[in-house]
């Protein structure tokens, strides 16, 4: 039973020190301890390879963990996800495509329109009262509409990126 | 020695600067980041990676759609009736940032603007259209709640009234509005059908009578003209008599006299009552007659011969 101490870290105490903080990640919520775990698994590899100081594993543990979060992130983007996750959640998004009636004539670009059962704010070019419009993005709660026909889509609003990229 | 306790503490810093840094959404979700306390996006659900020690995640939005409960309040209705309202709106966040920043607490903000317009749309009516006409109540009530709150980025789908509550006293007075109603109209139906009845009996009486009169009226036309036929005939036999008499001779006459007075004599004689008192009748007339008789046959005799 040799513990870790500041001069000795044996592979095998890595891969326990993985095992542990996966078994956290499963009962503490909040997913980043997760990262560490592959990391502590990926270093116990490396130092039952490689001669590494205590020192420099620590250090090394560290930069994996970054490392494997960053990596993480990119194969799970690369990773199919289902379409219906794409569906949920999506506010006015949804609306985009669909073909309304104008409850109220738009008039300065600002006007009101039935959709489902509820009523919307549009903005869009001037178009009396019941003529038909197509929805072509979202603004917050306001949807802009070009009048129907014109289906020239609009690109949706921004995807928010992440600034790691 | 001192190199692994620095390496302790870098391992240390990395782990914290990790837990700082990768923040997982849950769907249904949306996180305001704020870098140095301002607003910077919004993160969608899913893994998201914020930089450490500038960034912060500000609000957690719920952007599912919501059910917020309007409790009950007094209004007083135009025609003065107070009623207990509560109701139930559903809304949903659509711009997490806005319902972060532009409104300080929105539920209470929703909530307030709801009960206050429901004051106000419910004042402008009375209570008849209060209880009748809820569908219009629920649509001007989200039209002015769902404009304003364009700004907060939420989307109020639908506000409904759930219960209209009128003071006791007054609910017993509307039952007893409609019961009289019933009993009115039950009244009037029963008269309307002692009417009709009453018009059928009198019709009926009316059309016997015609019926009746105009048996009577045949009835005496028909014993007119009998009597008239009678009168013609008797004239007739009058007639054939005077010219039979015209004929013969007065004595014919007295031939049918007798003989009737002396059947009138006859039956005197065999009445049962014996108190019949007999008149004496002129034996002279009777034999009168009889020589007339005679007369006839002695003339009858004296042509014969």
């Amino acid at each position: 039973m040799d513990w870790p101490t500041l001069s000795h870290v044996a592979p095998w105490h890595w891969w326990a020190l993985a095992a542990v903080l996966l078994i956290l990640e499963v009962l503490v919520p909040g997913v980043f301890l997760v990262w560490l775990g592959i990391a502590a698994a990926v270093l116990g590899l490396l130092v039952a390879l490689l001669p590494l100081g205590v020192p420099l594993q620590l250090l090394l543990f560290g930069a994996l963990s970054v490392v494997s979060i960053l990596v993480g992130r990119r194969v799970l983007a690369r990773l199919p996800h289902s379409a219906e996750a794409d569906q949920l959640n999506r506010g006015a998004a949804r609306l985009i495509g669909r073909t309304v009636v104008l409850t109220e004539p738009i008039r300065h670009g600002q006007g009101r329109a039935r959709v489902g059962d509820g009523v919307w704010p549009v903005q869009g070019a001037d178009a009396p009262a019941g003529s038909t419009v197509r929805i072509v993005a979202v603004q917050g709660t306001t949807l802009l509409v070009r009048p129907d026909g014109a289906a020239e889509a609009l690109s949706p609003d921004r995807a928010g990126g992440s600034e790691f990229r | 020695m001192a190199i692994s306790v620095l390496a302790v503490i870098v391992l240390v810093l990395v782990v914290v600067t990790l837990a700082a840094a990768v923040k997982s959404v849950p769907q249904g979700y949306e996180w305001t980041q704020e870098r140095f306390g301002r607003y910077q996006r919004t993160l969608k659900p899913g893994l998201n990676l914020i930089f450490p020690y500038i960034d912060r995640i500000g609000r957690r939005v719920n952007i599912m759609e919501q059910v917020l409960d309007v409790q009950s309040q007094e209004i007083i209705t135009k025609d003065n009736a107070q009623v207990t309202v509560d109701g139930v709106m559903f809304y949903q966040v659509l711009d997490a940032a806005k319902a972060s920043y532009e409104v300080g607490n929105l539920n209470q903000a929703m909530l307030n603007l709801t009960m206050t317009n429901i004051r106000t749309v419910m004042g402008s009516m009375d209570l008849d259209e209060l209880l009748s006409q809820r569908d219009s109540i629920n649509t001007r009530l989200l039209r002015v709640v769902d404009e304003a709150t364009e700004p907060w980025g939420v989307k109020i789908t639908r506000i409904e009234i759930k219960d209209i509550k009128p003071p006791a006293d007054l609910v017993a007075s509307m039952g007893r509005q409609m019961k009289a109603e019933r009993d009115k109209r039950a009244v009037i139906l029963e008269a309307e059908g002692l009417r009709q009845a009453a018009i059928l009996r009198a019709e009926g009486q009316k059309q016997s009578e015609i019926l009746n009169a105009e048996g009577l009226r045949q009835a005496a036309f028909l014993a007119a003209e009998a009597r008239e036929r009678q009168a013609q005939a008797e004239a007739e036999a009058t007639r054939m008599v005077s010219l039979a008499i015209d004929a013969g001779s007065v004595q014919a006459i007295n031939y049918f006299v007798a003989q009737k007075y002396i059947d009138a004599l006859g039956q005197l004689a065999t009445s049962s009552n014996q108190k019949t008192l007999i008149l004496p009748l002129e034996t002279v007339g009777v034999l009168g007659s009889i020589q007339g008789i005679a007369e006839l046959a002695a003339a009858a005799s004296g042509q014969k011969r």
